[in-house]
C-alpha cells in the first residue's frame, strides 16, 4: 500500500489492506556528525511561524517514534533479536533528535514539545499497534512511521525559510532515510526498486492535514 | 492590480527570480561531483557479483540523473564532466580496491561523504530551486550509504558513522565523515 495512502486511510487500515485488499493504491569532521544548532526559530528579521510550526511537527514526530519503539521492542508479537536491536537504536536517535529540537524551540521562546503528536497517534499509530496480528504487522508500521517522518523532513527542508534551519532539519532528515532503508532492505526485504521509486525523495507533505503542530 | 502584477505584465512575463551566483556555482560543483560517482561506480561495479551489480548499477543511475538535474540548475555553468580531482583523490584508493568487501567499502564511503556534501550545502544555499533540489538528494544518498552498508553486513557503527545526525562539514576527502570541500574538488 502506498504510504501515503496509508496515512489518509488511517493505522488500522494497513492490516485491514492485507486482508481484504481495501484502501490500497499500489500499482505495485573526525566527530559524530552535530546536532542541530539552538538559533531562535523566531527572529525579529527573520523566520516567521511557519518555521517554528515545522520544528514543532517534527519534534512531535520525534516522540511519538520513541514512544513507539518503546512499544515494539517490548511486544510479544517480536521474536526477532536484531529487530529489537534495530528498534532499540533508532529509539536512541529519536530521542537525540528530539532533544536537538526541542533546543531550537525553547531557544525561540517555545515550550518543549514532550508529546507524541496526537493526530498521528490517534488516527495511524494506536489502531495499528491494536491490529497488528504479527511481527510483520509491527514492522510494515514501522517503516510506514520512519517513512512518512522521513518525507516530512524533506517537506519541512524545503519549506524552512532560513538556511541553518534547513541545514539543521536535514541533518535529522538523512538519518531518518537510513532508518527507513534498514528497516526496508533489512526486515521487510523489499526491493530495491520499491525502496527508490525515484531518484530523488518526495517532499510532499505526507502527513494528515490537521497534524501539523501550530 | 497589485503592484507587483501590474510590473508583470509591463515586463512581459512572470519570470522565477534569479539563482544567486553562489548557488549556481554549488549546482555546477554538485553536477561534477554526480559524474564524479558515475564514473567511480562504473569502475567498481566490475568487483561486484551477483545481486549487488544490479544494486549498484542503480545508485549509479541515481548520480547520473542527481548530475542531469544540477546541470539544469547550474546553466552556463555547467561543464558535463565529472570532478577530475575527485577522481585523482579517489585514484589510489581505486586501485586498492580488489574484491567485493573493499568495493563496497569505497562506495559506502563515498555516499556518506556525499550525503555530509549535501547537509553542509543545505547551511549555505539561498535560492529556492537550488536547495530544494538539495533537500531532495540528501535522503537518497544516505539511503544508498545505509543500502550498501546492509550489503556487507556493517555494525550499527559502520551504518551511522556520524552518529544520531549527518554531519553538515566538508573536507579533502580523507576522512568519509566529512563532504567534498568545492574549494578542495573545483569545478573542471
Amino acid at each position: 500500500m502506498e504510504r501515503r495512502r496509508f496515512l489518509q486511510c488511517g493505522g488500522a487500515a494497513l492490516f485491514g489492506a492485507v486482508v481484504l485488499g481495501a484502501c490500497t493504491s499500489d500499482d505495485s569532521g573526525h566527530q559524530q556528525g552535530q546536532p542541530p544548532t539552538t538559533t531562535p526559530t523566531t527572529l525579529v528579521n527573520g523566520a516567521g511561524p511557519t518555521d517554528i510550526a515545522l520544528t514543532k511537527t517534527a519534534a512531535s514526530l520525534e516522540a511519538m517514534l520513541i514512544d513507539a519503539y518503546q512499544k515494539l521492542t517490548t511486544s510479544p508479537l517480536v521474536t526477532s533479536s536484531s529487530l529489537v536491536a534495530l528498534g532499540t537504536l533508532f529509539a536512541q536517535h529519536h530521542t537525540q533528535h528530539l532533544a536537538a529540537l526541542n533546543g531550537i524551540i525553547t531557544t525561540g521562546g517555545s515550550a518543549a514539545i514532550t508529546a507524541p503528536n496526537d493526530v498521528m497517534e490517534k488516527q495511524i499509530v494506536q489502531p495499528a499497534l491494536a491490529a497488528a496480528k504479527t511481527q510483520d504487522d509491527l514492522v510494515h508500521l514501522f517503516f510506514t512511521l520512519e517513512d512518512a517522518t522521513a518525507q516530512t523532513y524533506v517537506y519541512a527542508g524545503g519549506a524552512s525559510t532560513r538556511p541553518d534551519l534547513r541545514s539543521s532539519m536535514m541533518s535529522i532528515g538523512g538519518i531518518e532515510a537510513r532508518h527507513r532503508a534498514l528497516l526496508s532492505v533489512q526486515v521487510e526485504q523489499q526491493q530495491i526498486d520499491d525502496l527508490f521509486p525515484s531518484a530523488f525523495a518526495q517532499s510532499d507533505n505526507p502527513l494528515p492535514p490537521d497534524a501539523l503542530v501550530t | 492590480m497589485p503592484r507587483r502584477s501590474l510590473l508583470s505584465v509591463l515586463a512581459g512575463s512572470q519570470s522565477p527570480p534569479a539563482a544567486a551566483p553562489a548557488d549556481t556555482d554549488f549546482a555546477a560543483f554538485a553536477e561534477s561531483i554526480e559524474l564524479g560517482l558515475v564514473s567511480l561506480y562504473n569502475q567498481t561495479i566490475a568487483k561486484l557479483t551477483a545481486d549487488n551489480v544490479a544494486v549498484a548499477s542503480r545508485f549509479r543511475d541515481h548520480h547520473q540523473d542527481h548530475a542531469t538535474a544540477y546541470a539544469a540548475l547550474a546553466a552556463s555553468k555547467a561543464t558535463g564532466k565529472p570532478n577530475s580531482a575527485l577522481l585523482f583523490a579517489t585514484g589510489a584508493t581505486l586501485q586498492a580496491v580488489t574484491d567485493q568487501v573493499s568495493a563496497l567499502a569505497f562506495l559506502i564511503g563515498l555516499e556518506n561523504e556525499m550525503a555530509e556534501t549535501y547537509t553542509y550545502a543545505l547551511g549555505t544555499l539561498v535560492t529556492p530551486d537550488v536547495y530544494q533540489r538539495a533537500v531532495t538528494t540528501l535522503p537518497v544518498e544516505s539511503e544508498h550509504a545505509a543500502v550498501l552498508g546492509s550489503m556487507t553486513d556493517l555494525p550499527a557503527a559502520g551504518l551511522f558513522i556520524t552518529g544520531p545526525f549527518e554531519n553538515a562539514s566538508v573536507g579533502d576527502g580523507t576522512d568519509t565523515r566529512r563532504g567534498f570541500d568545492p574549494a578542495v574538488f573545483p569545478v573542471g
